[in-house]
């Protein structure tokens, strides 16, 4: 038994470094394609933007916390703007840097851009994800460093910490031990099915998204997407709202530490300011609804934001905003309904009005 | 007669309730009778195919003195339950594993590194070739009413090889599970698509299935020593039994049933054993033929088995000879190589058990042949996890 364990875990590292060495060939000498290897809605988003009709000058990029709250045909009524939301499910920073960088950057439309209004969001941790192509195309060696000494220098719980690494290590070993490289491989060759959306489900969302900017509520989701059927997410809300709307501002600090900036902090800064010298006008979001203890983290970030210069509009506190924590604007335990983003919609603009 | 009822009652229940049900209410409702007959809304226990046929096997050996009732409930239990082929087999029988779970078993390190041979072997199976060939499949069942005569033949072709790799695969890693903790379970596979006749193709595919049957319903009903009026009924029989035991739908039937009636000609023709020994390794032009006749005839039935009823199954066949054959987008032959691949190693090591169990070849191959399978595995492995089809039953 001990000659075919050592035998086994030999034949296994053999196998890891060849991987590694083999993958390392393939990602060198590959160019990847950003569009084929993100989610096929956002995708979608993006060609609809592209498509647009009319001039755009103010884009929103963030997670659903935006994509499901901020409404560009109520913000543009009040600031006379033409906005759109490119923001998407999971569109955590990186990859929300990443859309910045791969996609709009390179945009037609990026010279019309005037305004980028960025979400403040906590690093990505949500475990379906950690095997998502899109995530693990998105990790790189840099970020991976930037995620584990941002997780370690912060005050967040071990268990927190522990899973944070145990994550972003999984993305790379996923990206760099050649987990579905064959993907990679197909399209490099041009083996890979082209993005066509002729399907129902897609052309019913394309339609949806383009008329409204980009903008879907979940209400609308379930109505018209989902045929009525009621969410997961939304019963198990309605099952416990009130708990878990107490539970909200009963976990909002009510003090914080000094801010000291960390290495994630100054990876948004630096995105940030290379969109200034773009001349664009940057400016981040801090929604409502944040889980445990990110509230607290995200809140430190805003600090060392405001203290290098940026606008930050921050909706997160309960007492200052309870309609944002009201069950009659709620969907479900992180966003709002179709009348609280509305609502949300218009106080943003309002902020932004007063500010310009 | 106690102990067999108990293992099928609990079978029927849970898989053929719904399925009666329905045909019954569906006769009545052309008889201009409605009825609204109570429908389950219970999951299938996984693996309740195997393990009801575990439990009967053992009851009739006893039966016939074949073997001897254990006295440990652990070892009936383990052999009941054995986790490897819990879910999707082999079918086990007590004469053969239950001496197994008894006496003590001894690692071996030579038995440890064939074990791990096949569970890669399998894992190529599943992961590489069944799960992509999914991917083609799915779209190409799910949109056969606009698809050309080409993409659906592609389609009937990928759902074979997709079965076999799916099922043979699962059962390479059972038997190599197995093997690593000192059991050696029956083979349930031995290059079936290499089968030059149908006869040959059941004494290769799914083989603890069609030899359970063979021992306990077609051996008690004469085999094929009655005349050959019995022998088309007993095969029938063995084969729409085979059909339903994997499903309740009328498309498993379908599937059985033109099996029984490409096999039967075989049988009163008398050669159905013609083909004993597997192929030698360069065919002579006649089982060059064979095998690919045979291959042609095996997908054929697998679209009923793949389709959702026996009108899709119809309409999708009627297609492939009704419509024009159109180019196909480059995309679906990215599976090619591998494909080749996994036929080329099989075709080379037809002899043994599984084809990595290498004898004339260099250290060096061999290791290759291991490091390009594992790393295809690696390189397939994606964010969406795929079951084994043969969990379902």
């Amino acid at each position: 038994m001990k000659k075919f364990l050592v035998t086994f875990f030999k034949l296994l590292l053999v196998l890891v470094v060849l991987s590694v060495l083999l993958n390392a060939i393939v990602l060198k000498t590959t160019k990847p394609d950003y569009r084929r290897n993100e989610i096929e809605n956002l995708v979608q988003k993006m060609d609809a933007f592209e498509a647009d009709g009319d001039s755009i000058n103010t884009v929103f990029i963030g997670t659903s916390r935006s994509y499901r709250h901020i409404s560009p045909m109520v913000f543009d009524s009040i600031t006379n703007e033409h906005s759109y939301n490119m923001a998407f499910e999971g569109l955590y920073p990186f990859r929300s840097y990443d859309l910045i960088n791969k996609f709009i950057k390179s945009s037609p439309r990026y010279k019309e851009i005037e305004n980028v209004f960025i979400e403040i969001a906590p690093l990505d941790a949500i475990a379906e994800n950690s095997n998502n192509n899109a995530f693990v195309n998105s990790i790189t060696l840099k970020k991976y460093s930037i995620a584990v000494k941002s997780v370690l220098s912060r005050q967040f719980p071990i268990k927190n910490k522990l899973y944070y690494i145990y994550y972003y290590t999984k993305l790379c070993v996923y990206k760099y031990m050649g987990f579905g490289l064959i993907a990679r491989i197909n399209q490099s060759v041009g083996l890979s099915k082209a993005l066509d959306f002729k399907d129902k489900p897609s052309q019913s969302y394309r339609a949806i998204v383009a008329a409204n900017e980009g903008f879907l509520s979940l209400d609308d989701e379930q109505r018209i997407l989902r045929g009525n059927k009621v969410l997961t997410s939304r019963k198990e809300f309605i099952k416990n709202a009130t708990g878990i709307l107490k539970q909200f501002k009963q976990q909002y600090p009510q003090s914080q530490n000094q801010a000291q900036e960390d290495v994630f902090d100054r990876y948004i800064i630096n995105n940030a300011k290379a969109l200034q010298r773009d001349g664009k006008k940057v400016y981040f979001i801090l929604p409502p609804r944040q889980l445990d203890f990110s509230t607290k983290y995200l809140l430190e970030q805003k600090a060392v934001l405001e203290k290098s210069g940026f606008t930050v509009f921050d909706f997160s506190d309960p007492v200052k905003y309870p309609q944002f924590y009201s069950f009659e604007n709620s969907f479900d335990k992180t966003h709002l309904n179709k009348k609280g983003a509305l609502i949300y919609s218009e106080l943003l603009a309002k902020q932004s009005m007063s500010i310009n | 007669m106690i102990g067999l009822f108990n293992n099928l009652i609990v079978l029927c229940f849970f898989k053929y309730y719904n399925f009666f049900i329905d045909s019954v209410q569906s006769a009545l409702d052309v008889a201009g009778v409605h009825i609204n007959p109570f429908i389950l809304t219970i999951a299938l226990p996984v693996g309740i195919s195997f393990y009801t046929f575990h439990g009967m096997s053992y009851v009739i050996d006893i039966y016939r003195g074949n073997t001897k009732p254990t006295k440990s409930i652990v070892d009936y239990s383990v052999f009941v339950c054995f986790f490897p082929l819990l879910v999707a087999g082999p079918i086990e029988r007590a004469t053969h594993l239950l001496p197994q779970v008894s006496q003590k078993r001894v690692f071996s390190f030579e038995k440890g590194k064939d074990a791990l041979k096949q569970i890669l072997w399998g894992l190529f199976k599943k992961i590489v070739i069944a799960d992509t060939c999914a991917t083609y499949v799915n779209e190409i069942f799910a949109n056969y009413h606009t698809a050309s005569s080409s993409l659906l033949i592609l389609g009937a072709i990928y759902f074979a090889f997709q079965i076999y790799c799916d099922f043979s695969g699962y059962s390479d890693i059972a038997l190599g599970s197995a093997r690593l903790l000192g059991f050696e379970l029956l083979i349930n596979f031995r290059y079936p698509y290499f089968s030059r006749d149908i006869a040959e193709f059941w004494r290769r595919w799914h083989i603890s299935l069609s030899s359970w049957f063979r021992d306990y319903l077609y051996f008690p009903l004469g085999g094929s020593r009655v005349k050959d009026i019995f022998k088309i009924r007993n095969t029938f029989v063995i084969f729409l039994v085979s059909g339903f035991w994997h499903g309740a739908n009328w498309t498993f039937i379908v599937w059985g049933g033109l099996h029984a009636l490409f096999y039967i000609p075989l049988l009163l023709r008398k050669k159905n054993r013609n083909n004993i020994d597997i192929v030698g390794l360069v065919p002579s032009f006649k089982d060059f033929i064979s095998i690919c006749l045979t291959f042609l005839l095996v997908s054929l039935a697998w679209i009923f088995f793949r389709a959702p009823t026996v009108s899709d199954a119809y309409h999708y066949i009627v297609r492939i000879f009704s419509t024009q054959p159109t180019a196909i987008p480059a995309y679906y032959f990215s599976i090619l190589p591998f494909i080749v691949l996994m036929f080329a190693i099989e075709w080379a090591g037809k002899m043994h058990d599984h084809p990595l169990h290498f004898t004339n070849t260099g250290k060096v191959w061999r290791y290759i042949t291991y490091f390009v399978l594992a790393f295809s595995v690696i390189s397939h492995i994606s964010g969406e996890a795929n079951s084994f089809i043969y969990f379902q039953f």
